[in-house]
């Protein structure tokens, strides 16, 4: 009974734990850097807003060559390899995973925009700590699609290394 | 008496055509919230360059416009040691378009020491908080 009482107060205890560690700041500033985030706030504005412009181009050049790329390379291959009756299934399951890490990319992009913009709209002057807390949380976000374009630029180089080997069998 | 229901069904005629129009304002302003709700919900706001402070600048411009004949191995590829020869060559130079990015969002954007917002006291826990 005592033990099942006790097990029952650890439960609570972790229950809540976790509700505090969803409502309390991620990370906690010194006064240091909280009064240059004041100091700075208007100029890290302009540069967040420079990044939103930046990242807008960069997505929409790699969007466009990653589409390019599976519209008419991969996809195309892989149906006339069908045709002949030559279907090959590392290629096929390549595809796969390229269309899945393309539709990431796009998903994570808005994501990642959407908490950005977030950012761009509070006071830095005014709540300082909740402001550098989004910050953190917008810089995992650009590491996510930091990896997402690393992993497509690993499946065209998969492609390419299948492609190479196909050739060298035709 | 003649005069009088005249005026009266004028002034009903224009009253009509007064709810028309006001009615018409209120479902255009209701049509456009909701549109512009699922533009910016769907996220569909953040693909579009189309959008002041976004729009392409000169040089993507006609860099876009270079690119006419575009390479489509379903029209122009052959299944033969040539036709993949060509793909490979053909691929391989979109891939060095997407190699210009190094890092194409590279975490250092965002840093502290960008913003300048690293207190001079403590150069070594620059970025500590959870930046990486």
């Amino acid at each position: 009974m005592k033990k099942k009482s006790l097990s029952l107060y650890i439960i609570i205890f972790m229950l809540i734990c976790q509700v505090f560690a969803v409502v309390a700041p991620v990370v906690a500033i010194n006064e240091k850097k909280e009064e240059l985030i004041k100091e700075r706030c208007d100029t890290i504005k302009d540069g967040l807003k420079n990044v939103q412009r930046e990242d807008a181009k960069v997505r929409v050049h790699l969007g466009s060559k990653y589409e390019l790329i599976l519209n008419n390379y991969i996809m195309p291959l892989n149906v006339k390899l069908v045709e002949k009756n030559l279907s090959n299934a590392d290629l096929v399951e390549n595809q796969n995973n390229f269309v899945d890490a393309k539709t990431t990319f796009s998903n994570d992009y808005i994501s990642y925009q959407q908490q950005l913009e977030e950012l761009v709209a509070m006071d830095c002057k005014e709540e300082p700590e909740k402001f550098y807390d989004k910050l953190v949380k917008v810089r995992q976000k650009r590491k996510t699609m930091d990896q997402d374009t690393m992993l497509l630029r690993h499946l065209i180089s998969k492609h390419i290394r299948l492609v190479t080997k196909l050739k060298e069998k035709i | 008496m003649e005069n009088g229901g005249l005026k009266f069904r004028m002034r009903e005629g224009s009253r009509n055509l007064l709810i028309l129009g006001l009615v018409s304002i209120v479902v255009a302003l209701v049509t456009t919230g909701v549109s512009l709700a699922v533009y910016h919900n769907s996220g569909d706001i953040y693909l579009d360059r189309s959008r002041p402070g976004f729009l392409p600048d000169e040089s993507e411009i006609s860099d876009d416009n270079k690119d006419e004949e575009e390479y489509d191995f379903g029209k122009d590829g052959e299944l033969t040691n040539e036709g993949l020869t060509e793909y490979l060559e053909r691929l391989s130079a979109e891939v060095e378009e997407i190699d210009e990015y190094e890092k194409p969002f590279d975490s250092k954007v965002l840093s502290d020491e960008k913003f300048g917002i690293v207190p001079e006291e403590e150069p070594d826990d620059k970025n500590e908080e959870g930046a990486e």
